[in-house]
């Protein structure tokens, strides 16, 4: 293995390794804009550019390959001189309208020039001026002006999801990143260029002017869109979600997170559930009235119970693991039930990046969790066509937005309870509604597609009257009579993990 | 820094002084030497005669905010949010908007400072790159029967506005 100097440093990397990151393994950070890990290396920027002993001019770090007994400066006076020159180069044209761009705050360019160059611009002549606030697609607004020309998008659109939608026209001065004529950047993955591009060039439509990046703090989370898991930052402030964006994991998403999982958040704004319902009255936004509202709901299904009725669980594969296991122990203990029915949310289209057909975040791990406490897991569409409905008196449902099948004729349901953070058909056919968090208001573990437990930490604190789950549920379990053998979250989740998994980036 | 201590003895009181007679006399003296000549000379009078007559003020002085005018009369600010992330009262409340013209692309949709926060310390007019948000109207914030009036609005900031000497944009050629 070749060893080589970097600032009068050793290091032994493996052959073909480039210099940025055997630097990089010294901790030696050197600036760059057009190399991006998950990319092909496009070497056009000149940012990394490090003094090389023997060769005739400063190379790019981030392409060139180490050799055996070479001798890589970058402190050097000739490399902090050529940083500040590609630095002066590139912002030759730049609008540096940083007070309108939302990229001030995470912009490479601003970080860059603060580090390296700080110097006044020396432009005598007018500035080449492009198009501003281009939509060149649903999700992405482009700044032409801005652009750097580092084809980041570029490559992302003809390499990684292979729709080569972006394109770089015209030469010098005059270049610019461009969608076909009449099409447009509709590309499923649009939004990974918004993250990949360094400047303010590529702006997501949807996060746009809503908020600076600064007043942002970042929780991580998976995405609940399919089953996939992506890992994701969900950024928050005053008590919102603003953004989501792709949080980097190796194992399952790589950098990347599609546009409809990003953008699902928006999904049930003005259609929460942040109050009980009781026979479609709502009552109190507070926690009181709600935990009322479960001892109502309690009580009607004793009344089912006592009369001999049948009680069965309706189970969300959206939800997370903890929640699942305090639903089964509830249908357990208490319904004396050996049925689980899943209502999954219909099935999305898979591609061949990221999205799974499987629309539901935890169907795996709940499908595993309901096995192992010794249900028979059934679909709930399928029941519903069986002649064993009839008979059930009352329904409890944890998670929702699932499609309601038609009841079989002659059912004698007369309660359906729900566990719901929307308010969606579900929720229309409800007797009782209680509300329970969203998926990014509450901290959980979810089961991907390919079995890995990862945990979804919580972004925001849910709306007063919300209750989790599995405080509804023991609260309606000691109204019937019974307990459930759990009293706070960190019980539950032991509980589940224990039987599901042993915790976070375990294998279920 | 160890501070400087000048301990200031209570003297005790003499015969005279303990009679308080003489030294009521004697007060009452200094209050009608000072009453007459006021009332005689007013010239030099320490006070004055306010709300008729005020002090000028500090070309400095920092009174209640205004927002600066394009040559267009539209709004400078373009809701960037230094002033609002500066401000240290926390009192700035900016929601932003899309602009139709893409030259301007970003505007406040609302702008509201809340007066009652407010310490008028004028880092928002530092922080500002635009020039758009001063604090030299030289207007004393009113006193409001309600909290909700102490809160000043887009229309009401733009109410003092003028334009300003700098070019919108930076020196940007
Ligand atoms: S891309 Fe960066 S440097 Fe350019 S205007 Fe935006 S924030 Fe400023
Ligand atoms: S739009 Fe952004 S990512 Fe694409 S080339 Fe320009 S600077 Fe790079
Ligand atoms: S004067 Fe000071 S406290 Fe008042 S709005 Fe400006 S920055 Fe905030
Ligand atoms: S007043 Fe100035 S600092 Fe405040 S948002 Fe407007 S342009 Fe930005
Ligand atoms: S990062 Fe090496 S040339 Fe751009």
């Amino acid at each position: 293995m070749p060893v080589l100097t970097i600032d009068s440093r050793q290091v032994e990397v493996e052959a073909g390794t480039t210099i940025l990151k055997a630097a990089a393994k010294l901790g030696i950070d050197i600036p760059v804009f057009c190399y991006h890990d998950g990319l092909p290396v496009a070497a056009n920027c000149r940012m990394c550019l490090v003094e090389v002993k023997g060769a005739p001019k400063p190379c790019p770090a981030c392409e060139v390959q180490v050799r055996d007994g070479m001798e890589v400066l970058t402190q050097s006076p000739l490399v902090l001189e050529a940083r500040k020159a590609v630095l002066e180069f590139i912002l030759l044209n730049h609008p540096v309208d940083c007070p309108i761009c939302d990229q001030a705050g995470e912009c490479v360019l601003q970080d860059h020039y603060f580090a390296h160059s700080a110097g006044p611009s020396r432009i005598q002549v007018r500035k080449v001026h492009k198009a501003k606030a281009v939509p060149i697609g649903p999700n992405v607004m482009l700044d032409k002006e801005r652009c750097i020309n580092c084809t980041r998008c570029v490559r992302f659109c003809r390499e990684i999801t292979k729709t080569s939608q972006l394109a770089q026209v015209q030469r010098g001065n005059h270049t610019e990143i461009t969608v076909f004529p009449g099409r447009q950047f509709d590309d499923p993955y649009s939004l990974c260029t918004v993250d990949l591009c360094p400047v303010g060039a590529l702006t997501s439509r949807d996060f746009r002017f809503r908020k600076r990046s600064w007043l942002l703090k970042s929780i991580p989370a998976v995405c609940p869109e399919c089953s996939r898991g992506c890992n994701v930052w969900v950024d928050v402030a005053d008590g919102q979600v603003w953004r989501v964006r792709p949080r980097e994991n190796q194992a399952v998403n790589r950098w990347w997170a599609c546009d409809q999982g990003r953008l699902a958040f928006r999904r049930f704004e003005g259609q929460r559930a942040d109050r009980a319902l009781v026979d479609y009255a709502p009552r109190d936004a507070t926690r009181a009235a709600t935990m009322a509202a479960a001892a109502t709901a309690a009580g009607r299904l004793q009344t089912i119970r006592s009369h001999g009725g049948r009680v069965v669980l309706v189970l969300s594969p959206m939800v997370s693991l903890e929640e699942g296991y305090a639903a089964l122990r509830f249908a357990s203990v208490i319904l004396g039930e050996k049925l689980v029915l899943l209502a999954p949310r219909p099935d999305g289209t898979a591609d061949s990046l990221l999205r799974t057909v499987d629309a539901n975040a935890n169907r795996t791990g709940l499908a595993k969790l309901a096995g192992l406490m010794g249900f028979e897991v059934a679909d709930l569409g399928g029941f519903f066509a069986s002649p064993a409905a009839v008979e059930v008196a009352g329904l409890l449902s944890v998670g929702a937005e699932y499609p309601v099948p038609p009841l079989p004729p002659g059912a004698k349901m007369s309660q359906a309870v729900t566990l719901s953070h929307c308010l969606d058909p579900v929720a229309d056919k409800s007797t009782v509604l209680l509300p329970i968090p969203a998926h990014f208001e509450k901290d959980g573990h979810y089961v991907s597609t390919a079995g890995l437990v990862q945990r979804s930490h919580q972004a925001l604190p849910p709306a007063e009257a919300v209750a989790q789950v599995h405080s509804l549920l023991s609260e309606m379990a000691s109204k019937m009579g019974g307990t459930l053998g759990f009293t706070d979250l960190p019980s539950v989740r032991s509980a589940a993990l224990s039987l599901a998994g042993t915790g976070e980036g375990s294998h279920a | 820094m160890v501070a400087k201590v000048k301990n200031v003895g209570q003297p005790p009181l003499n015969l005279t002084e303990s009679l308080y007679v003489t030294e009521l006399v004697r007060g009452l003296l200094t209050t009608n030497r000072h009453f007459w000549r006021n009332w005689l000379r007013r010239k030099d009078t320490a006070t004055l005669e306010y709300p008729d007559r005020k002090r000028p003020y500090s070309p400095r002085w920092r009174g209640l905010h205004r927002l600066m005018l394009r040559e267009d009369g539209s709004p400078r600010c373009v809701a960037c949010m230094m002033c609002s992330t500066h401000c240290p009262a926390n009192c700035i409340t900016i929601v932003a908007r899309e602009h139709p013209d893409p030259a301007i692309e970003k505007v406040p949709a609302s702008f509201e400072i809340d007066l009652l926060k407010c310490i008028f310390c004028g880092y928002c007019e530092e922080a500002c790159p635009c020039d758009a948000i001063r604090v030299d109207s030289g207007v004393h914030a009113q006193p409001v029967y309600g909290r909700d009036e102490a809160i000043i609005d887009l229309a009401d900031l733009l109410s003092r506005g003028s334009q300003s000497t700098s070019k919108q944009g930076g020196r940007s050629l």
